[in-house]
């Protein structure tokens, strides 16, 4: 009895504490809930405040000056905004046939315009011999060539820059906005560059600035049938939408709430613009009144509000994932495993992928608009809502929200999405949480959203304005302590001196307190537009409000904390980037009625448990992810080749699209591509042991190849000809490598007349220099090494440093530039020992030894701080510098690297810039026995098309970050980067010279980096050091090559193949 | 049957009364007999078998793959061809920097071999000393280190002794105005090695230190009073008379933990290569070998140097430390 008894209490005790468990695991699931996002009031008014550190700024000319102070220059004088018809020019020509412009109606009035353009002189759209059939363009959804023939004529802006200068005549004294109407021409998926002058001056600093946004939407129509075998959905891509648009001139990044406006005075003027980086045509340039907003209260009462006339039927749903178009390509439809996020795909979000949502990460940058169309069944009162979700925590969002192209009301121009911890569902509402209500007529409307930056412009400003004016304080104080650097480049400080910093600097005590009380305003300012709560940019400014108090404590301090404060600014300026960073997801729309209660916004603890629970499940599901991205089952019959891919997950999603649209649809192979962790060098070289090595494998690094192919594991590509597969033709390996690549990159992969991979990605460098530091210091960008010696001077008289890479990737470019070579012609020996190679060797370890350059520093931070203006940076310097320094934009430029004045073939002074550029390749193993089906894929991802396409893909997702580093020299010019940019880059890989594999030759770059450092670390004599290293060097590749003797029998040319018969001559 | 029994003397050790039972093996042949004995004590081995199974695979026969291929040539992708005792004679002939890679791991073997040892066993008595509350506590904090070796050198040593100035122990020595320029602790040639042996002593306290801590606890504590009663007066004359008499099988196993783990150091502070090979290993030398230069022969004969070696030395610490009785 006794016993039976303690068997119960063990069985309830069990069953007790299973219960408990379970409650739990719910109550961790709810508590992730959070009351609804309140909305919160904020004012929002775009004239901004003079610097505190400039006295008089306000009398500064305009054209110097912030859009924001102008605006309070403007307010002070009391100007009012012009209210007259649209002043609008056309453009035509005269009989001379030079281009005209004259007064909408009024072709009387025609007068020359005077300017140029890039490619040839001023001319119609209509006069260009390309588009005397109209304008042409692929429509990739229907896989058809449309032709537009009814664009209005007028200014056509090829690629490069268009300037134009004509007179205007203005009726009265007033503020005026800039309407153009244009239609951009296929280009390279950007904006196109727009800056205006009045009267030779910009009527203020933004104006240099502007930009015409280009239109894109997804071209799949039946996106919702898009799915592979598993159901996961596939995402559509994303095309140009062509088409007439008109803009009012507004801050491309959405700084500020209205469009921009100017004052012109009276009579003519003459007006200058330029058109950049993108073709298009413009149409037509109006001066227009300046739009007005009413107030909610005027709009309700404008179209006659009345409690009877609000909506009362239910809600109708508009899933926002496809947007009629958006302006920017990384902003799409995105996936969300949400229990309750929804979509019109009849499928649980949770088991498959579906795009089910619009915005993401991406949907952050100001200026970006997405439009949506939706329509309601009667006419009357609407609240509108939105089951959205803040990406970043504690950051809300702004947004400027039109209905039918017009913003309905003043709230509406920056309305803030509060933040929510996770989806919520709500209606547009007030600070009292009180809903707006929309007049909508019966029939289809468009909404448009606008990202903007709010009214957090203002803490924007003022830090950046005192992070300039710190700069500046530092070098003064540099100048007083005399202050010397170390080889990483802090400053050293003699700590036990005292330095009477006031006696130098009056108003040192004041600017501290200054600059304490702004960091401390700034702070408070960003509480409160979040809606009291804090992002976690904002602990940069906490940290430096801190700092500044102690200096205000003590001034003795400051001397000696230099390198704190210069670790607080760069805390500072990735602040800077933070404050504009809004990322907001949205699934659906709502117009209901008044007081509607949003069901299943929010997945209970519940249906998030069991989302979890399926997921676990599902992720033992094998067969699932190798049917991952497939189109259509593999069966036995079927030829299937194996890629792999050490890449990131987005990466290869693309690239399994890629090739189920594309690939197996023309050739009808198969591939199963597999992503591999890390290296996959490292995952091959067992399989391959083991027999079940893939037949193909991209992104290897270069160094791979020549190692592989020694050992006879890989297959010589040189030997693949053109041919037919399918019915369809394929490249063979001289035509594919013939226009689109670079021969110098294929020297590492050339093992004894044969080259054994493809080259897939490849870097470039570039001299990168600060437009404003130069100005400053009256100098230009140096072209050769001498030119860089000259300037030295004066860069290290004004406290400036010159950035070089330390070590063998710095001295290589020496090498090749005196003509010096690793090793001999046959890669049987060293050739560091040459007089070529010393004299390099010697002239980069000058740059240590007698031009002080740093060893190692951070470049980028020190480029955006100004303290290195210039030096030689990579492709990733340059994403760095455009993704994450958007403050720099038109302040630095870039160049081919400096190089040495040689005499070449014809007798000609060239300047040698030779660079290596580092890159990776795609391989076929030896053991494959589906070679030729491998090589089909292999032409098929390395040709220009493809790699234009994937680059472009990439792009759209991960923005200029992550731009595709591709090999092929024509898939670059597809890329968007900038004429000017696209010169560099083509500029200096004229110059590629890359280093050749050979047996032993991982010796090299040890021996050498031994060698650099005796010579410049430790100050020894450099040819001892070199001799040192050449013997070293020279028994470990003899060694290597008795190893394989018996290959090296018939021909002793290890590295250098005749395949490459411009190579063998070089 | 009744014949094996005769012939059989420890046969005779089964009772007598037991049934006469079918026998799988001939015990007559010295094979059939040790079998039978296995069969015998089939439940010791059932429950060795585990830890066995995976000591042939991931232990014994690697070793003894690695002693044939270091006869040979191989490059991996390639079959290996022998070579005969070539892989050796380069060894211990021709190769400098096994000689620079040798006295790099003696050095530090010799220092934080011992230095880890006493300190394992000097820590681990003063831990036994601590109230058995907090004994746990203390055990944990002195043993995470050796937990957590690559993440914890990476990062907290990385940021202690890096180069430029911002590193903590350079921005200390400047604040203190004894050095002007950052010292370049993990790229000079001098102090690489230096600099490794204190992070290893920091992390040294691992399984060896947990197995004393445990010896200690399974010390009979009426020992302490027969002592008290033999005239020991101080913790100190405990500790020699009756706690490392009492820990010799710990010592014996610590020992041999310690020998194995300090010759077979691997990376650095330096990273490989290192300046002028600085911080270059045995281990980082058979790593070289086999990754980066395909001469995987050549990488075994290494493995198979060192495995002697550490079992030299092995059997050395048995020598000292075995109990004698």
């Amino acid at each position: 009895m006794n016993k039976k008894k303690k068997k119960r209490i063990i069985q309830l005790s069990v069953v007790a504490g299973l219960l408990i468990i379970l409650i739990a695991v719910l109550v961790i699931n709810s508590a992730t809930k959070e009351p609804g996002a309140q909305q919160f009031e904020y004012e929002n008014f775009d004239e901004m405040e003079f610097n505190p550190f400039i006295t008089n700024e306000d009398r500064l000319d305009n054209s110097l000056l912030k859009y924001g102070k102008v605006l309070s220059k403007y307010a002070k004088k009391g100007y009012k905004y012009y209210t007259g018809d649209d002043i609008s020019y056309d453009f035509s020509t005269d009989t001379n046939g030079n281009l005209t412009i004259y007064e909408t109606g009024k072709p009387e009035t025609a007068v020359t315009v005077e300017g140029s353009d890039a490619s040839e002189a001023l001319s119609l759209f209509s006069q260009i011999e390309m588009f005397a059939e109209g304008f042409k363009y692929t429509d990739p959804s229907k896989d058809a060539e449309v032709v537009v023939t009814d664009i209005e004529d007028g200014l056509y802006a090829s690629t490069g820059k268009t300037t134009i200068t004509f007179q205007v005549t203005i009726p009265e004294a007033a503020l005026y906005s800039l309407k153009l109407d244009y239609y951009l021409l296929s280009g390279k998926y950007a904006d196109m560059l727009v800056s205006f002058t009045i009267d030779e001056k910009y009527p203020f600093a933004e104006a240099s600035n502007l930009s015409l946004k280009r239109t894109y939407t997804f071209y799949d129509t039946d996106y919702l049938e898009n799915k592979d075998i598993v159901g996961n959905q596939i995402r559509g891509k994303t095309m140009i939408l062509y088409g007439q648009r008109s803009q009012i001139m507004t801050n491309p990044d959405g700084l500020y709430k209205d469009p921009y406006r100017f004052y012109m005075t009276e009579g003519t003027h003459v007006i200058t613009m330029t058109f950049d980086r993108e073709p298009g045509v413009i149409n037509g340039i109006s001066f227009v009144a300046p739009p007005v907003v009413s107030s909610y209260e005027d709009y309700k009462a404008a179209n006659g509000f009345s409690e009877g006339a609000i909506y009362k039927g239910g809600i109708i749903k508009t899933e926002l994932e496809v947007a009629d178009f958006v302006t920017s390509i990384s902003t799409r439809m995105e996936t969300d495993g949400n229990y309750c996020t929804s979509s019109d795909v009849n499928a649980k979000p949770y088991k498959v992928t579906l795009y089910n949502i619009f915005g993401g990460d991406k949907w952050n940058t100001g200026g970006d608009m997405a439009k949506w169309t939706f329509s309601v069944p009667e006419t009357g009162w609407y609240e509108l809502g939105f089951r959205y979700k803040s990406q970043l925590t504690y950051v809300a969002c702004y947004r400027e929200i039109r209905i039918d192209d017009e913003i309905p009301f003043e709230e509406m121009k920056e309305y803030c999405f509060p933040y929510s911890n996770g989806w919520i569902g709500t209606s547009l509402c007030d600070a009292n949480q009180n809903p707006y209500l929309f007049y909508l007529e019966k029939g289809t409307h468009t909404i448009t959203i606008t990202n903007k930056v709010g009214p957090l412009r203002h803490a924007l400003l003022s830090l950046e304005e005192s992070m300039d004016s710190i700069s500046t304080l530092i070098n003064k104080i540099v100048k007083i302590t005399a202050s010397t650097r170390s080889s990483s480049g802090g400053y050293i400080v003699d700590s036990n001196r005292d330095w009477d910093l006031q006696k130098y600097i009056p108003s040192i005590q004041e600017d501290i307190a200054t600059y304490r009380e702004l960091f401390d305003k700034t702070y408070e300012e960003i509480l409160s537009l979040n809606g009291n709560k804090i992002p976690s940019y904002a602990s940069a400014i906490q940290v430096a409000s801190e700092l500044f108090e102690k200096f205000e404590e003590d001034l003795e301090k400051i001397p000696t904390s230099l390198n704190d404060i210069n670790n607080a600014l760069s805390g500072l300026s990735t602040t800077l980037s933070s404050i504009k960073d809004q990322p907001m997801t949205a699934d659906y729309m709502v117009a209901c009625t008044s007081g509607y209660d949003y069901p299943n916004t929010i997945s209970s603890g519940w249906q998030n448990f069991k989302v979890g629970v399926v997921r676990f499940i599902d992720s033992f599901d094998t067969e699932k992810y190798k049917n991952y991205g497939l189109r259509e089952e593999v069966t036995d019959d079927d030829t299937e080749i194996t890629v792999y891919v050490s890449r990131a997950r987005e990466y290869v999603t693309i690239l399994e699209n890629m090739i189920g649209e594309d690939f197996t649809a023309k050739y009808g192979i198969k591939v199963n591509v597999n992503m591999v962790a890390g290296s996959s060098e490292g995952l091959i070289m067992p399989r391959y042991v083991a027999g079940t090595a893939p037949d193909v494998a991209i992104s290897i690094g270069v160094g791979t190849p020549f190692e592989y192919a020694v050992r006879s594991a890989l297959t010589p590509l040189d030997t693949f000809e053109a041919g037919e597969y399918n019915g369809q033709p394929y490249l063979g390996f001289e035509d594919l490598k013939g226009e689109s690549y670079y021969d110098e990159v294929f020297r590492p992969i050339v093992f004894k007349d044969h080259c054994y991979g493809f080259p897939e990605t490849q870097g470039w460098s570039a001299l990168f220099y600060r437009t404003d530091i130069f100005e400053e210091l009256g100098i230009t960008p140096p072209d050769t090494w001498q030119d860089v010696y000259d300037i030295i001077p004066i860069l290290t008289n004004s406290g400036y440093d010159f950035c070089y890479n330390y070590g063998v990737g710095g001295y290589t470019p020496f090498l090749y530039q005196h003509g010096g070579t690793f090793y001999d012609e046959h890669g049987m020996v060293s050739a560091l020992g040459t007089q070529a190679a010393y004299d390099g060797f010697i002239e980069y370890c000058n740059l240590y030894l007698q031009y002080n350059f740093v060893y190692a520093a951070n470049f980028y931070m020190r480029f955006k701080s100004g303290e290195m203006p210039i030096g030689i940076g990579d492709m990733g310097f340059y994403c760095q510098l455009n993704y994450a320094a958007p403050e720099l934009e038109g302040k630095w430029a870039m160049r081919p690297v400096p190089g040495h004045a040689t005499i070449n073939e014809a007798g000609e002074v060239v300047i040698d810039r030779s660079m290596n550029a580092v890159g990776t390749c795609s391989i076929i193993l030896s053991s494959s026995k589906l070679k030729e089906e491998s090589w089909i894929f292999l032409q098929w991802w390395a040709s220009d098309d493809v790699q234009a396409e994937y680059g472009r893909e990439i792009e759209a997702t991960f923005g200029v970050a992550g731009r595709w580093t591709t090999a092929n020299k024509n898939a670059v010019q597809e890329l968007p980067y900038t004429a000017e940019e696209l010169e560099v880059i083509n500029a200096q890989w004229e110059w590629i010279k890359e280093t050749p594999q050979t047996l032993g030759d991982y010796y090299t770059s040890r021996y050498l980096v031994t060698a650099l450092n005796q010579t410049v670390l430790q100050g020894q004599s450099a040819r001892v050091a070199i001799e040192d290293a050449i013997r070293e060097i020279n028994k470990e590749m003899r060694r290597k090559q008795e190893q394989y003797w018996d290959i090296l029998a018939d021909g002793p040319d290890p590295s250098i193949g005749s395949c490459l018969h411009s190579l063998k001559e070089n | 049957m009744a014949k094996n029994n005769d012939s059989n003397k420890k046969e005779s050790a089964v009772p007598a009364v037991q049934k006469p039972k079918k026998r799988f093996f001939n015990v007559e042949k010295r094979f059939g007999y040790t079998l039978h004995e296995i069969w015998r004590y089939k439940m010791s081995y059932g429950l060795i078998a585990p830890f066995f199974i995976v000591f042939i695979i991931f232990s014994l026969l690697p070793l003894l793959a690695s002693t044939a291929l270091s006869f040979t040539y191989w490059s991996i992708l390639e079959d290996p061809v022998f070579t005969g005792l070539d892989n050796y004679q380069y060894l211990f002939v021709d190769d400098p920097l096994f000689l620079k890679a040798f006295s790099n791991t003696l050095y530090y073997a010799v220092i934080v071999g011992p230095c880890g040892y006493v300190a394992s066993y000097f820590f681990a008595w003063l831990i036994n000393q601590v109230p058995d509350k907090f004994r746990a506590l203390y055990v944990l904090a002195f043993y995470a280190p050796s937990l957590t070796s690559g993440v914890a050198m990476a990062v907290v040593w990385g940021v202690m002794f890096s180069n430029d100035s911002t590193g903590y122990l350079n921005a200390l020595l400047l604040k203190l105005g004894f050095i002007y320029e950052p010292i370049m602790w993990t790229q000079d040639v001098n102090l690489i090695m230096p600099v490794t042996i204190v992070v290893a002593l920091w992390s040294s306290l691992g399984t060896g230190f947990l197995s004393f801590v445990a010896g200690f606890r399974g010390v009979d504590r009426e020992l302490y009073d027969a002592a008290a009663v033999d005239g020991v007066t101080s913790r100190f004359q405990r500790l020699l008379y009756v706690d490392i008499p009492q820990t010799m099988p710990q010592l014996l196993f610590a020992a041999v933990l310690q020998i194995t783990g300090a010759f077979t150091v691997g990376g650095t502070m330096a990273g490989h290569p290192s300046p002028e090979d600085a911080g270059l290993t045995i281990m980082l030398h058979l790593g070289d070998y086999s990754g980066t230069r395909f001469e995987v022969g050549y990488a075994s004969a290494i493995a198979v140097v060192l495995s002697v070696l550490i079992l030299g030395l092995g059997r050395i610490a048995f020598k000292l430390l075995q109990d004698k009785e």
